[in-house]
């Protein structure tokens, strides 16, 4: 089997709507530097090279990754893309994972990220839709949510508008605390939330993510060099990576079998019996406030359909919740959509690590990263945990919490 | 944990209306199944290669996903030449973590055409407002190698007479670009951006390649014809030119130094090679970068018929690159064919008794990026 492989470093840039300072090559490498600098490496520790972004329409540039080879590190080294949409971030974080854990490499750097001032996102997202079949009414991303979302509402009837103005409240609130969201918005209220105009119904202006310019870098070490790094780390326990397809009639779109397929798979990697129970902090891809109830319902945190009272009225994910999830303030708060996913991962680490600051959750154990992308088609696990043995991990939590395991 | 290469197939045309890009996937990863007799069924993780510009898609794989059978499979999807899409399918293996895989790279070539694509890849400040894509960046790189080892037009006339002629025995090229030309013929031809013309360089077209990748035990178990990819290296160079040393291929020569060590061989070993000679003065390029001769005896290797397909290292007997640029699967076709001749299975260019091949890619504007691969019976 392949080695063990933790995470010793991460770096996310400084995000902003428009950077006007940087190209995006340079935002690559700010984010490479930072990310290398974390783990204590030098570029010469650095083996491979994984350098992502999402669809080459956001940059205007094509094969991205080349401009970008020289600011990411990559000259002489190897150096490639993985180009998966908005999982591209995840998908890079887990290319990483197999580097680091197939033997051929031990030392990695993943970076991945998109400099969305640069076009009109929505006309680019527009491109994803089949030439022939689908762009006569195509729309980018929010019409689509909008089907997901009725489509969800339908199924679940106790989803209520409120409880889309609640989700975004929390995360925009959560954002506050840090200080690599880009939307910071103090006077956030439920009110506020649904006052907001229309975009397309049932989602309003600030249900959806805004748009930015962000890139994030992580060094992945396999065991022999993360056991001789001795700053903090997160040993990542499972990745899965799971596509549906475009084209099936069937598709339910408010129950991804992508995901729960993937989550499926790394639950029982790991031993996770019960996540609710079983995990201390989650990071879910919720480029819209609807897909919060719908990730986390395949996630299996709640029973199908509950997600809006058992979730959200309880209370269970906020910061003083159950299972805080995304105390960054999610991709409601930053998404440069080439960033997001795998910023997921670096602020699950950042957590595993204890060194996510303000908005650190207390004791966090064990913890997992979503990623979303595709035609609400691509889903992304990687579950992480303090202790190199998932086990120890668990009996640490049972030992602090008296009986839960 | 050694991994071999079970099953191939390829779709290569010059334009095909017909098909979308995942009808192009489709027939093609039907036909790599079909030719090791597995089912989808048995392929457990997949990684495609595809490039959202050539295409006209963003998310290109989008598209594609259930046509390559990767419908709820642990996939992923590679946005550059198809071989680093076999390259990243067995690091994957490697990790124990899966026995079969499939790779297919696709391009649509005339959905955009090479200068537009490649154009896309020049950046806005520099390289764009000179015009530079593919086809340029190539002219002048062939400038650099033709003045420090003083290879001349009438040598990559002969590079591209030889696999010209190599593909008219091979039914895997895009037809209609195979032919028995003469020096004359090709120095003759309309030109792009002088020293390429229009018969030293593939020709665009339509086309996917797949393979299928098998662990050891998997091909023991069900007794499987193999070829096992023993070495791989991929190095990426400076992205300006201006930075890189443009005579000659530094990062091809890195990436077949790690292969060579990986596979525990020397270049003498190397009975064949296909190199992704995008135009005709690559591939002498490529000689001395894989250490197939010593610096500036590119052209003596090719005149003494050293690279024939009868001579003692046959270079892309399968007409190369020069028979037909499916520009995401050009270098995984080349992967394709070098595995085809190390299990006998090339038909009509078979080269007898080869047991060790390497395959070469390359990508990026003057060849910035390079894969080698060092494939073993």
């Amino acid at each position: 089997m392949g080695k063990k492989v933790a995470i010793t470093g991460v770096g996310q840039t400084k995000t902003k709507f428009k950077r006007k300072d940087v190209n995006f090559a340079e935002l690559m490498g700010e984010a490479a530097r930072l990310a290398i600098e974390d783990a204590g490496l030098t570029i010469d520790d650095i083996d491979a090279v994984v350098c992502s972004s999402s669809p080459e329409f956001f940059e205007g540039i094509n094969e991205p990754e080349m401009f970008a080879t020289d600011f990411t590190f990559g000259v002489m080294k190897p150096h490639f893309r993985i180009q998966t949409g908005g999982t591209v971030g995840a998908s890079t974080g887990i290319a990483g994972w197999y580097l680091a854990s197939s033997g051929m490499y031990n030392n990695v750097l993943v970076i991945s990220g998109d400099k969305l001032s640069e076009t009109s996102v929505q006309k680019g997202l527009s491109l994803v839709y089949s030439a022939t079949m689908g762009r006569d009414f195509a729309a980018g991303a929010p019409s689509a949510v909008a089907c997901q979302t009725r489509a969800y509402m339908n199924r679940a009837p106790l989803a209520k508008l409120e409880h889309l103005a609640k989700i975004g409240t929390q995360m925009r609130k959560n954002a506050l605390y840090n200080p690599h969201a880009t939307l910071k918005l103090p006077q956030i209220s439920e009110d506020m939330m649904m006052n907001m105009a229309w975009l397309s119904t049932p989602l309003k202006l600030l249900d959806s993510c805004p748009t930015s310019d962000a890139a994030c870098a992580m060094v992945l070490q396999s065991e022999e060099y993360a056991d001789k790094n001795n700053r903090p780390k997160a040993w990542v326990q499972a990745v899965s990576t799971v596509a549906e397809g475009v084209n099936t009639v069937n598709r339910d779109w408010s129950m991804p079998e992508a995901l729960r397929k993937a989550a499926k798979t790394v639950y029982k990697e790991t031993g996770i019996t019960n996540p609710m129970e079983d995990i201390d902090v989650i990071e879910i891809y919720d480029a819209f406030s609807s897909q919060h109830m719908i990730w986390l319902e395949s996630l299996g945190l709640c029973e199908d359909g509950r997600a809006p009272v058992d979730l959200i009225d309880s209370g269970a994910t906020r910061m003083d919740g159950k299972l805080p999830v995304n105390p960054s303030g999610g991709v409601l708060s930053n998404n440069s959509i080439g960033g997001s996913a795998m910023i997921r991962q670096a602020e699950i680490a950042l957590q595993i690590m204890g060194r996510a600051g303000e908005h650190q959750v207390k004791d966090a154990e064990i913890g997992l990263a979503h990623g979303w992308g595709g035609a609400i088609q691509f889903h992304t696990i990687m579950v992480m945990s303090k202790e190199k043995d998932i086990q120890k991990s668990f009996e640490n939590r049972k030992a602090r919490k008296g009986g839960k395991s | 944990m050694r991994i071999g290469i079970v099953g191939h197939g390829i779709t290569i045309e010059r334009e095909n209306y017909d098909w979308a890009v995942e009808d192009t996937v489709f027939y093609t990863v039907q036909k790599a199944l079909k030719s090791v007799g597995m089912t989808i069924d048995q392929i457990e993780t997949v990684v495609q290669a595809g490039d959202d510009v050539a295409d006209g898609l963003a998310i290109q794989h989008v598209q594609t996903v259930e046509a390559a059978g990767a419908y709820l499979k642990e996939e992923s999807k590679v946005e550059r030449d198809g071989a680093w899409a076999v390259y990243y399918a067995m690091i994957r293996m490697m990790t124990g973590k899966f026995k079969t895989a499939l790779v297919a790279g696709v391009s649509k070539g005339t959905q955009c055409g090479l200068s537009a694509f490649s154009g896309m890849c020049a950046d806005p400040f520099y390289l764009r407002p000179v015009g530079a894509d593919s086809d340029t960046i190539a002219a002048i790189q062939a400038g650099y190698f033709s003045n420090r080892s003083g290879a001349t037009e009438r040598d990559f006339a002969e590079v591209a007479r030889k696999n010209r002629k190599a593909g008219l025995k091979n039914p895997r090229i895009m037809q209609g670009e195979a032919g028995d030309y003469s020096i004359e013929d090709i120095l003759n031809a309309p030109k792009i951006a002088t020293p390429i013309n229009e018969l030293n360089t593939g020709r665009t077209g339509d086309g996917c390649v797949a393979v299928i990748l098998a662990t050891e035990d998997y091909i023991k178990e069900h007794n499987l014809s193999a070829t096992y990819i023993t070495g791989v290296g991929q190095i990426s160079d400076a992205y300006y030119p201006t930075y890189r040393n443009f005579s000659r291929l530094l990062g091809a020569e890195k990436a077949a130094q790690s292969a060579y060590k990986m596979a525990g061989i020397t270049p003498d070993k190397i009975q064949l090679a296909e190199v992704h000679e995008s135009y005709a003065h690559q591939e002498l390029m490529i000689y001395e970068a894989l250490g197939f001769c010593k610096e500036g005896e590119a052209t003596k290797l090719l005149k003494d018929g050293i690279t024939n397909r009868d001579g003692k290292l046959p270079v892309n007997p399968s007409g190369g690159v020069t028979c037909g640029n499916i520009i995401y699967a050009s270098g995984l076709a080349r992967v394709m064919e070098a595995s085809l001749q190390v299990q006998g299975k090339a038909g009509d260019v078979q080269v007898k008794g080869v047991k060790t091949a390497v395959a070469h890619a390359q990508a990026g504007l003057g060849m910035q990026a390079n894969l080698v691969m060092v494939l073993e019976a």
